[in-house]
């Protein structure tokens, strides 16, 4: 609990003040997180992306999916996915969006596509495995 | 009588055996011909498929240098697959129907699966930037910047019918085609139709750099261009390539390409070891 501490704390604090990129060396983050809380981890836009057409986007569609629009939210991630096709972040939600709505096939190929587009960035690696575990 | 297929490359030369990135950058069909009698038709054909193709290709040994009618949709759709690390999504031209209201009706999601390593990709990926940087495609580089490591390969037809350019950008996937509709040579090969066609539309798009990344299971080793063996980084022969691990050359050449005498020894004792 002590360990997902830092995560949950960042994601609450992303929406205002904004979150700066977590260190790769952050405890925890590796593919043996719970794989509940790997459903649950969220990302603050600046860290999605640099761009921000893409974080308003991002915004946009993690409140669609806070209020039950998963297909505005999948929308409005796959218009930041056409601005920044090879972003992880944008990859890697709309495979959590899948997995909600039960397409776990779906889920899989598109979290396997956020794994090869994440590179080194060992924090959002370990939240993708660990999804790909639960799966 | 009966007729024997004898492909030929496009310089009516025979450059003897080469380094397969080298066929390919250089579009050798001799090579190109054996590479695929040595994996078999229908392998090559079920890789076609798997990386989009929809339309039947023809059985024969012929399809593998491009004996085949298809719509330049389905080359980007193979290229897509390509550029995407072996991920194909497919290709839509339309995403959503809305009302007049601006409403969704309809939404057409994306949809991804993996149909190739990423690895294999990989190497494919650079042997297309070889073309692009030393090969049939780099009076590209008069229109559009080599820090793009753009990825391509260039087609002609016989007779000079078709004029191919297919390829990528971090961003952008294009195909062009220029023939006569009437199927009559155009006297245009890829490089000089197609390609320059392509360059112009690609430099308008302001396309981002294809990522340098390396997957994971990839290495990079310094090879002799022509021999195909490991020498020395600081070689002008020398030429760094991807290798999937465990796969790479073992002997190495010194800088004029012939066997070192530590490579020597290494290939006598694993002989008298066995």
């Amino acid at each position: 609990m002590k360990v997902i501490q830092p995560v949950i704390l960042c994601a609450l604090l992303g929406m205002t003040s904004g979150c700066a990129s977590f260190s790769s060396d952050a405890e925890g983050i590796d593919s043996g997180m719970d794989t509940s809380e790997a459903a649950d981890v969220g990302y603050s836009a600046s860290l999605v992306s640099d761009n921000s057409a893409v974080q308003t986007l991002y915004d946009q569609a993690m409140n669609y999916a806070y209020a039950g629009d998963n297909d505005q939210a999948e929308a409005a991630l796959e218009r930041g996915l056409r601005i920044e096709p090879n972003n992880a972040y944008l990859w890697f939600e709309l495979a959590r969006l899948s997995a909600g709505y039960g397409n776990v096939n779906k889920a899989r190929e598109l979290a396997s596509r956020a794994q090869s587009l994440a590179g080194g960035d060992r924090y959002l690696q370990g939240h993708i495995q660990s999804f790909l575990n639960s799966l | 009588m009966d007729q024997v297929w004898e492909p030929r490359n496009y310089d009516k030369r025979n450059h003897g055996q080469v380094p397969l990135w080298q066929a390919l950058a250089q579009s050798y069909n001799v090579s190109t011909a054996r590479l695929g009698l040595e994996l078999g038709v229908k392998p090559v054909l079920e890789t076609a498929k798997r990386l989009g193709v929809e339309e039947q290709l023809k059985p024969f040994a012929a399809t593998f240098l491009g004996a085949a009618e298809l719509p330049p949709i389905q080359v980007a759709q193979m290229y897509q697959t390509i550029a995407a690390g072996g991920f194909r999504v497919p290709l839509r031209a339309i995403r959503e129907v809305l009302t007049t209201e601006g409403r969704p009706l309809k939404r057409y999601a994306i949809d991804v699966q993996q149909v190739a390593s990423s690895q294999s990709v990989h190497l494919l990926t650079r042997a297309m930037q070889l073309a692009v940087e030393e090969g049939t495609a780099k009076s590209m580089r008069s229109t559009l910047p080599t820090s793009l490591h753009i990825a391509g390969k260039t087609g002609t037809t016989d007779g000079l019918r078709d004029s191919w350019f297919a390829g990528f950008s971090g961003d952008y996937v294009a195909v062009v085609w220029v023939g006569n509709d009437k199927n009559e040579p155009t006297g245009l090969t890829g490089a000089t139709g197609a390609l320059p066609i392509w360059s112009k539309i690609m430099a308008q798009l302001g396309p981002k750099p294809v990522p340098q990344t390396q997957p994971p299971g990839v290495v990079y080793l310094a090879t002799h261009r022509d021999v195909g063996a490991k020498v020395g980084r600081s070689c002008k022969d020398a030429v760094e390539l991807p290798f999937v691990e465990g796969s790479e050359p073992e002997m190495e050449v010194s800088c004029n390409g012939t066997q070192t005498a530590s490579s020597k020894a290494k290939k006598w004792w694993q002989r008298i070891t066995r």
